[in-house]
């Protein structure tokens, strides 16, 4: 039984998937429709309905390769960009789903197949080409930020109402304070006294200038940890962004950059603090796995990647000496939890620092909204979810919630603010770091970081 | 074959057990007891047929249970039917016929270290079929459940002259619709249960009953709830008045080397004297206590269970015993099972007119309480109302329910609730 | 009615966000968590996601004026058809409806609407001290509403009991529109007890709005044992020798070879991986029992000859133990694309023959069957192992599911413990029930749903109760008795 596609009265061929990146048929067939998934999908949890869950998403999917359903139908091209992308329901799946690459391969089929008004295609290719394809771009871009909020001139601007013109009242009260300066990969270098180990940090887009201090951070709660940080040159964004929105080739592109970049650098653990960064570095592998050329090199690149909690975790923490008197509570972002199965980890580094108490918050594991941009293009739904997100913070009583992601770290400041919570969002290095001394942290056996 | 009733009539007197002269002052014609299960198909057929209103009839332990008939021609025995048909110890699931009295199956199990924890006043004469007809429970079902929730499976002789069965010999089974729990309470007026199959549960290996007398009914419900939240997970947990004096009982099981100790934590629980009793004695006692709950009438006796959520317990024991004084109620013996949320009086109504009194006394009772059904009264006394309460708000779903199984109404007519 | 006024009309019920009626939207409402092959898909006219009993009970008025089906609908996680609305119509998703309307420690209940997913009540209630005792496997999905339709069991219900034996009282809306109660929080209602024939009526007789369901204190402490055998056989002499020595554990599972070597691998559970067999063993109840019970229970799976015998008490060692049995269907991937998870229940003491004949259809059918399972009830779960883009994989496994099926009613066992009958296992229901026997079925579905539009063609053979069918079975009866007529 078909269902024929409504058009003006007259049935219209359906159109399949075609192209690169069609969602693997080996993949969608292993969903057995069991619904197991359901509870754990943000989007099902708050709509109730099964087009809204991953069971219903995969059974789209399938029903376009089946011919039963268009490519262009709207609730394709609606579903699979209401998926955050989460990934919550991969770790949940009995029968081993691996869902996020069928939704991104989904999301590619619909930039290819899709027409767009150019405008929408200039701002995407704008946005995401132009900007996050290089990461000089981005600096500069940050580097105003920067300029605006250090002059007050944001004070003066919010009194204008331009923002709430512009629909960009939300964003503005996302961003956190911008670093002072942006990490520039190849100008800074930890050292630590044994110089056995060596780690090299991925630096990212967002967290190499916004969150610039978290990346320092880390580097020097790993350099205490006895491993030498540095930051390959060349490196760029991740492209986990481009491929959430189905920008395989952009994607593809970056991927090969960073390989690149951090070829030279042997076999030495690639160290990430973004989860969402992490997740997808994790996966070059099988993104790169139809080009002869970086197939092998991106699984060995892939395979060297780590968050920086799970390499933290893996050996003995040095003790950190000094003790914090604060209650926290910990967010697990999506792709850190679920994409990267990393949940104890993060809680073994926060239990390792003296006079802390940490309480855990209702679903925890539940998306925060945040999901990459999905909270700028769909606010309705991301402003539910951080709102149940602050609500489950803001029981718990903790000041400060701990994350590990800067989409998270950014939601979550901006639904705390909104719910009425003073609560700070940090990241976890940032807790350990100030557990260690903060930037006057010497290196764990005598040493010194250089800069 | 299609057998004559009244040809079965002599064969009653071979029956051990005392068949009643009447029910509720309807005398019956005639009366048959049939050895099988298509025999008893055939009666109900056959009396279908001729448009005569059949009582069935077990024990007798329960007949002052429900309305006053309708009709009534014919009344029929299972007592025949009272063979254990299948029993396998290593299943834990028996299978017997519905005249087998409750008392006998208990000693069978018992062989095997086995029972069916129940213990509904008076049961160990009852018979399986009438307690599956009557659904009455006692104390231990706080823990245990009910009858219905060990009934895996029957077989029902029909007024079609069909014999069905539903359910099966095993402990789990959702094929087709629970009918075994549709007929468990419905008085007998859906089909005849002919044999019932059984979870059944190994036997506690040790058991103590704690009692102790209570200053007042306050002082007994605040103990019972100590004890209700403590982790002592009793069996049963009932708070009494007899000749007068508020008591309170707590039965516990488990192993012998256990249950000791649970007694004495319940006796810390509880104020002022206590006493303790253990193995048969226990057991003994709980059933002396029911006793006074069967649906009996003895002489003017009048016996009533009132069902509320088990929260509402004490304030509908504190109101029982306001209501008594302004009615002018002799209640000889109020027992409570606390937890349960059931409270049975067996009371005596003082003046003239009891039959006004006790339907006064009802509508009184009904303000307090959802559930009042009186159990057992004078005959006479109860034709102004329905016994089981005021008719619930499905009472159309029943009547059609009644409709598909008994269309031309053959089985106790009148006297289950709305008088289906 | 044509489609566009009822969607109009179910849209000024619920609202446009309420009714779903596009066919690309109805796509995905039209099968549940059943196997394909066993069940088949349908598609629905439209789709209500009501948020109160009024909508509830306006659309059912609704399809009862038009004639039309109607389906409720959990969260599709039944493996028998229930959810699948086999002649269309309308489904009544109750998934809006997932309030926890009141938690009542003193009298130990929980009215809950029927869209509450069963493990999140107990998470909820377990802070208190209490929980929602029937576990099914799905629990985590499962709603409560679903539950109630099937009546689900699970791990637990060995001395726990099933739903039914949990639920007190029901809020329903009728086939004809009509919201009622049966039961409540005061046991001894008058007249039949409708909300028995409610709990496992498949969505055939109502739809629940609203569970009033009994909550179970936590036990004092809990012990789960492991203990490993050589084959399934010697697994299950030990069952029957626990349950024989007077002990009902609080679950008793057994898992055979091939179940282990797919489990132990992916989690690490600790049963070992030369296992013919492992039982599963969890007591509970007051410390100074459970701990006595758990060596008594040693001894005799010793006894009985077991290679090993592991306890935990901890909370996290418990866990692990139980993460292989839980993770079990998870692990088949590893074994196979595609599994087909059968239910159905033989007498204790006839597992290890049925246990034989699984072995012997196994390789009959050149088909790997794993089985892990509620050993204590005697409730099998075979898995069975399948490539579904093999030719003739799912023909062989319905082929196979139909062998087994037949010897577990032979040897006096029931169709299904837990899974229902839906429209999966209709066709065998002529196994197990006489047509004298299925027309007293039919009694309780034509009381309450005379038109029989409530879940059509579930748990009756095909075409049992379709309309010439009816009246054929009714003038048969009246020929014979002259009375009888449905």
């Amino acid at each position: 039984m078909a269902v024929a596609v409504e058009a003006q009265g007259n049935l219209l061929r359906l159109a399949g998937y075609s192209g690169h990146d069609v969602p693997e048929d080996d993949l969608l067939r292993a969903c057995v429709h069991c619904g197991m998934c359901l509870p754990s999908c943000p989007t099902y949890r708050l709509t109730g309905q099964e087009m809204s869950s991953p069971r219903g998403r995969l059974w789209l999917m399938k029903s376009v390769a089946d011919g039963r359903l268009d490519l262009l139908d709207p609730i394709f091209d609606e579903q699979m960009y209401q998926c955050l992308n989460c990934r919550a329901c991969e770790a949940v799946c009995p029968s081993g789903v691996h869902y996020g690459p069928l939704v991104e391969a989904a999301r590619s089929q619909l930039e290819q197949h899709r027409p767009r008004p150019f405008w929408q295609r200039a701002v995407r290719g704008l946005a995401m080409g132009w900007l996050f394809g290089e990461t000089k771009r981005l600096r500069a871009l940050v580097g105003g930020l920067r300029f605006y909020q250090r002059t007050r001139l944001d004070r003066a601007v919010r009194r204008t109402g331009v923002l709430r013109l512009l629909r960009m009242e939300e964003l503005e009260a996302m961003l956190p304070p911008v670093a002072r300066r942006a990490l520039v990969p190849g100008r800074e270098r930890w050292t630590a006294d044994d110089g056995g180990r060596s780690v090299r940090l991925f630096n990212g887009c967002v967290m190499g200038t916004v969150f610039a201090d978290t990346n320092r951070a880390a580097a020097r709660v790993v350099a205490r940890n006895g491993a030498a940080v540095d930051l390959p040159v060349g490196q760029q964004c991740c492209g986990a962004l481009h491929v959430h929105a189905g920008m395989m080739d952009e994607a593809r592109t970056l991927a090969r950059r960073n390989i690149d970049a951090f070829e030279a650098s042997g076999d030495d653990p690639v160290v990430v603090t973004a989860a969402g960064c992490g997740a997808a570095l994790k996966e070059y592998g099988y993104l790169l796995k139809d080009d002869p050329d970086y197939a092998d090199r991106g699984a060995r690149f892939s395979a060297r990647v780590r968050d920086v909690t799970e390499y933290l975790a893996e050996g003995d923490l040095v003790p950190p000496p000094r003790a914090v008197r604060r209650t926290v509570t910990y967010q697990e972002p999506c792709h850190l939890v679920h994409a990267q199965r990393i949940s104890t980890q993060p809680r073994k580094l926060l239990r390792a620092v003296r006079g802390l108490t940490l309480i855990e918050m209702k679903e925890s594991s539940l998306c925060c909204g945040s999901a990459g941009v999905y909270n700028l293009i769909r606010k309705e739904m991301a402003d539910d979810l951080g709102d149940r997100k602050a609500r489950h913070a803001i029981e718990t009583t903790a000041t400060e919630v701990i994350t590990a992601n800067p989409g998270c770290a950014m939601q979550l400041r901006a639904s705390l603010g909104r719910n009425g919570s003073t609560a700070h969002v940090r990241h976890v290095v940032e807790l350990l770091d100030e557990a260690y001394g903060g930037p006057r942290t010497k290196p764990a056996v005598g040493g010194e970081s250089r800069r | 074959m299609r057998s004559e009733p009244d040809d079965r009539g002599g064969a009653v007197g071979g029956i051990d057990g005392e068949l009643p002269a009447s029910i509720d002052g309807l005398t019956p014609s005639t009366f048959v007891a049939p050895a099988t299960a298509q025999e008893v198909a055939e009666v109900l057929a056959d009396a279908a047929e001729r448009g005569l209103a059949v009582a069935p009839v077990g024990a007798g332990t329960a007949l002052a249970l429900g309305n006053p008939p309708d009709r009534l021609d014919l009344v029929l025995s299972t007592a025949r039917l009272r063979e254990v048909i299948d029993y396998e110890p290593t299943d834990l699931v028996l299978s017997v016929g519905a005249g087998a009295r409750l008392g006998d199956v208990q000693t069978v199990l018992a062989e095997h270290g086995q029972e069916l924890p129940i213990d509904p006043p008076r049961g160990d004469e009852a018979t399986i079929g009438g307690l599956i007809a009557t659904g009455l429970a006692g104390p231990r079902r706080l823990a245990a459940g009910t009858l219905r929730d060990l009934l895996i499976g029957v077989a029902v002789a029909h007024p079609s002259g069909t014999v069905t069965k539903a359910g099966g010999m095993v402990v789990k089974n959702v094929t087709g619709f629970d009918l075994p729990r549709i007929y468990h309470g419905s008085l007998g007026t859906l089909g005849i249960v002919v044999s019932a199959n059984f979870k059944v549960l190994p036997l506690p290996r040790a058991e103590a009953t704690v009692t102790a007398a209570a200053p007042s009914w306050e002082a007994a419900v605040a103990a019972a709830e100590r004890l209700r939240s403590s982790r002592l997970d009793p069996a049963a947990l009932d708070v009494m008045r007899r000749d007068g004096a508020w008591s309170i009982g707590v039965r516990l099981m488990g192993r012998e080397a256990t249950v000791g100790g649970l007694a004495d934590e319940a006796r810390a629980l509880l104020v002022g004297e206590t006493a303790v009793a253990t193995g048969a004695e226990s057991a003994a006692w709980w059933r002396g206590y029911t006793a006074d709950q069967a649906a009996i009438a003895q002489g003017d006796d009048v016996v009533v269970r009132i069902s509320v959520r088990p929260r509402a317990v004490g304030g509908l024991i504190g109101s029982l015993v306001r209501l008594e004084e302004e009615q002018e109620v002799q209640v000889g013996y109020l027992g409570a099972s606390v937890g349960v949320g059931s409270v049975v009086l067996r009371l005596r109504l003082a003046g003239d007119n009891p039959a006004s009194r006790l339907a006064a006394l009802r509508e009184a009772l009904l303000t307090l309480a959802d559930q009042v059904v009186v159990l057992a009264a004078p005959s006479a006394w109860k034709r102004g109302f329905d016994v089981w309460g005021r008719p619930p708000e499905t009472i159309d779903v029943m009547r059609s329910l009644k409709h598909q199984f008994d269309p031309v109404r053959v089985l106790n007519p009148g006297r289950f609730a709305g008088r289906i | 009615m044509n489609r566009t006024s009822l969607v109009e009309r179910l849209e000024g019920i619920l609202g446009p966000g309420g009714v779903f009626h596009r066919p690309s939207d109805l796509l995905v409402y039209e099968y549940d968590g059943s196997v394909d092959g066993a069940v088949d898909t349908a598609l629905p006219a439209a789709v209500t996601l009501p948020t109160t009993t009024e909508q509830v009970a306006a659309i059912v008025r609704l399809a009862h004026e038009a004639g039309l089906p109607v389906t409720a609908r959990g969260a599709g996680t039944g493996l028998s058809g229930g959810a699948v609305a086999q002649q269309g119509g309308i489904i009544v998703s109750l998934t809006r409806m997932d309030r926890i309307v009141e938690i009542d420690r003193a009298d130990r209940t929980a009215l809950v609407e029927p869209g509450v997913i069963n493990l999140e009540l107990s998470e909820t209630t377990l802070p208190q001290g209490y929980f929602f005792a029937p576990d099914p496997s799905s629990q985590r999905a499962c709603t409560i509403g679903g539950n109630v339709a099937e009546n689900s069991g699970g791990p637990h219900c060995l001395k726990y009991g099933v739903t039914t034996n949990h639920v007190l009282g029901l809020e329903v809306v009728l086939p004809d529109g009509r919201i009622v109660w049966t039961g409540g929080h005061a046991d001894g209602g008058p007249g039949y007890d409708l909300t028995a024939a409610m709990v496992g009526s498949e969505g055939m007789l109502g739809i629940v709005t609203k569970a009033l369901v009994r909550l179970t204190p936590a036990p004092e402490a809990t012990l789960v044992l492991l203990a490993a055998f050589g084959d399934v056989d010697a697994a299950s002499h030990a069952t029957s020798r626990v349950i024989g020595a007077g002990i009902v554990p609080a679950a008793l599972e057994l898992m055979d070879a091939l179940t282990i070597q797919a489990v132990e691998p992916a989690y690490h559970a600790g049963y070992p991986l030369d296992a013919g067999a492992v039982l599963l063993i969890e007591i509970d109840g007051v410390v100074e029992d459970v701990r006595a019970l758990g060596e008594e229970i040693a001894a005799i799976c010793r006894e009985a000859g077991a290679t090993e015998v592991r306890s935990a008490t901890a909370q996290a060692e418990r866990d692990l133990l139980w993460k292989g049995r839980k993770m079990a269907l998870a692990a088949m991937g590893r074994l196979a694309p595609n599994y087909y998870l059968h239910d159905t229940v033989v007498p204790r003491s006839k597992l290890p023959a049925t246990l034989h004949r699984v072995d012997e259809i196994s390789r009959h059918f050149d088909l790997p069957i794993a089985n892990v399972f509620h050993a204590g009830d005697g409730n099998l779960h075979p898995l069975m192992l399948f490539d579904r883009r093999r030719a003739g994989d799912v023909e062989r496994v319905l082929e196979a599911s139909k062998e087994i099926l037949h010897y577990c009613v032979e040897v006096g066992g029931a169709l299904s413990g837990e899974h229902g009958i839906g429209t999966e296992k209709r066709d065998y229901v002529t196994l197990v029930y006489s047509a004298d026997d299925l027309a007293a079925m039919a009694g309780i579905k034509n009381s309450f749903d005379p038109a029989g539009c409530f879940n059509p063609e579930k748990l009756f053979p095909k075409g049992y109760m379709c309309g010439e069918v009816r009246a054929l079975r009714a003038q048969a009866m009246a020929q014979k008795l002259g009375i009888y007529a449905f």
